[in-house]
């Protein structure tokens, strides 16, 4: 029986190595049980929520269902560890993703500004110079390497930082620490994730005294002094707003720019259509995120009694929203399993929508438009050169090699 | 429900029964009009779902953010009744609201 042992499925980091039975699964639960009360063994119990008018319809009645206090899948020995290493806190930061209505709006609006996207539209000398870097850079490890490893986590890492304000000697800490972060392996230390976050606040800890000190044009400078409703913004918010720019700006991006590129290795008459019609790049880029979809959920928590498509959700249930399913929902998407850039239009949920929707989208559309219109400027061919991998997690997973094999114009 | 009216683009009026608890770009959108593209998805962060609110109760919209105003700014189209309609969620006040969607931004 393929749909065997569901909950433990949904649960298991490494269901998400598997897209595409992945995908398998989240289709026979939108057909069979769209609204899933699902309860793995280790783990408090949800809704799981995978039809793309279901998961819109959480995300549209913000008052209703709220970001806070669950953000996360964690198992329950994670969570107390967690809670027993820092008073009861069952999270391991306080950023605007566990906050609601007005609070939400006011520490978001601290930097939303620099992420709107008529500003970002201004970015694209900045983004594309530093997509041509990169592109060099793959084009001097080759005639083969490892995509995944060499380019796609180091060119969204540079731009983030930069914009945050961490100089570049200090990315691969970063992105250690990004890892530790986000990793869900079978040996993973319990403790690591909040290690991983003192190593973070550590460094930012620094970064900010040093931003008070003397301000720049950068992120880090616009929090380290930030005041909502006249008060500074509280030192452990601080570092997590800090936390959250630093890890949710590149990962996600990487994995998007190697997945979009796995894709058009394997549907060569899509890539060889994308080289002959650049103008197809945005259509192409929005397909790409669709495609991969690297965050796969986040959780909600009914503020009263309600309804999702029927079902009746208690106040305080716990509400799971799937990313990567309502991309291929039939009832939205023609042929949802193709590879189609110039699929128009394309309402994936995939950066999530409502006041919560990714603050970083535009960039993250931008970084991957310049990268691949400077890649198809320099490279001649480009192929697939072994077996691909994908990095267990539940949450933000995507690839963790990518073996290509190329030729320079 | 709450009873709206909408002046598409081409000039066409629409009379729609919104739910409570929506913002008014998504009760458009559920109304099947794909005249608000809102790009974000709803988060104030792109000025596509720009609307010229033509008639209102008294003191029923919730006041201008400081980002709902610079991303009208950043618009050509913008008026003095100029709204982001992902910033307007429905309440049974809202009852007559109508509004006009305003043209495509050049951007």
């Amino acid at each position: 029986m393929p749909f065997e042992n569901i909950d433990a499925r949904i649960a298991d980091p490494a269901t998400y190595q598997d897209p595409a039975a992945c995908q398998a699964l989240f289709a026979h639960l939108r057909a069979t049980d769209p609204v899933r009360w699902t309860a793995p063994q280790g783990y408090r119990p949800f809704w799981l929520v995978t039809r793309h008018a279901d998961v819109r319809d959480v995300e549209s009645r913000p008052d209703i269902f709220l970001n806070g206090p669950r953000i996360v899948l964690r198992p329950i020995a994670v969570e107390e560890a967690l809670a027993a290493q820092q008073a009861g806190r069952k999270d391991l930061i306080r950023s605007m993703n566990a906050m609601d209505g007005d609070e939400h709006r006011k520490v978001r609006g601290l930097t939303s500004r620099q992420f709107m996207l008529p500003p970002v539209r201004q970015m694209a000398p900045k983004i594309d110079a530093i997509a041509r870097e990169f592109v060099q850079r793959l084009i001097d490890k080759g005639p083969e390497t490892d995509f995944f490893q060499e380019v796609a986590v180091w060119y969204p890492l540079r731009v983030v930082m930069l914009l945050l304000g961490v100089p570049a000697a200090d990315e691969a800490l970063m992105l250690k620490l990004t890892r530790e972060i986000f990793e869900q392996r079978p040996d993973t230390d319990k403790a690591q994730q909040g290690q991983a976050r003192l190593g973070f606040f550590d460094y930012f800890g620094a970064l900010l005294a040093d931003r008070r000190q003397t301000p720049r044009d950068d992120l880090a400078s616009a929090i380290a002094n930030a005041t909502i409703d006249g008060q500074p913004l509280p030192e452990f918010e601080s570092l997590s707003y800090c936390l959250t720019v630093a890890t949710a700006g590149h990962d996600t991006t990487s994995a998007t720019i190697s997945g979009g590129l796995l894709a058009l290795m394997t549907h060569p008459e899509q890539m060889q259509r994308l080289r002959d019609n650049p103008a197809l790049i945005d259509s192409a880029v929005d397909e790409m995120i669709r495609w991969v979809a690297p965050v796969k959920h986040f959780f909600r928590t009914a503020a009263v009694d309600t309804q999702i498509a029927g079902t009746t959700i208690k106040a305080g249930d716990s509400v799971m929203i799937s990313f990567p399913s309502p991309g291929f929902d039939e009832a939205v998407f023609d042929a949802p399993t193709e590879f189609r850039i110039d699929r128009t239009p394309n309402p994936h949920l995939a950066l999530g929508s409502g006041p919560h929707a990714c603050l970083g989208q535009h960039l993250a559309r931008l970084e991957i438009k310049q990268f691949f219109l400077a890649l198809f400027d320099r490279i001649d061919t480009i192929a697939l050169n072994g077996t691909p991998t994908y990095s267990p997690s539940n949450f933000i997973s995507g690839l963790s090699s990518l073996p290509v094999r190329f030729t320079v114009k | 429900m709450v009873t709206i009216t909408l002046t598409l683009r081409d000039g066409t009026c629409r009379t729609i029964d919104a739910a409570e608890g929506y913002s008014l770009m998504e009760a458009i959108r559920a109304a099947g009009i794909d005249e608000v593209e809102a790009a974000c998805g709803g988060s104030c962060s792109c000025a596509t779902c720009h609307v010229y609110v033509d008639a209102a109760a008294p003191g029923s919209l919730p006041p201008l953010s400081d980002d709902e105003d610079a991303l009208l700014d950043f618009t050509d189209t913008r008026q003095e009744n100029s709204r982001l309609s992902c910033q307007i969620t429905l309440r049974p006040e809202h009852a007559g609201l109508a509004v006009t969607i305003a043209p495509p931004d050049a951007g």
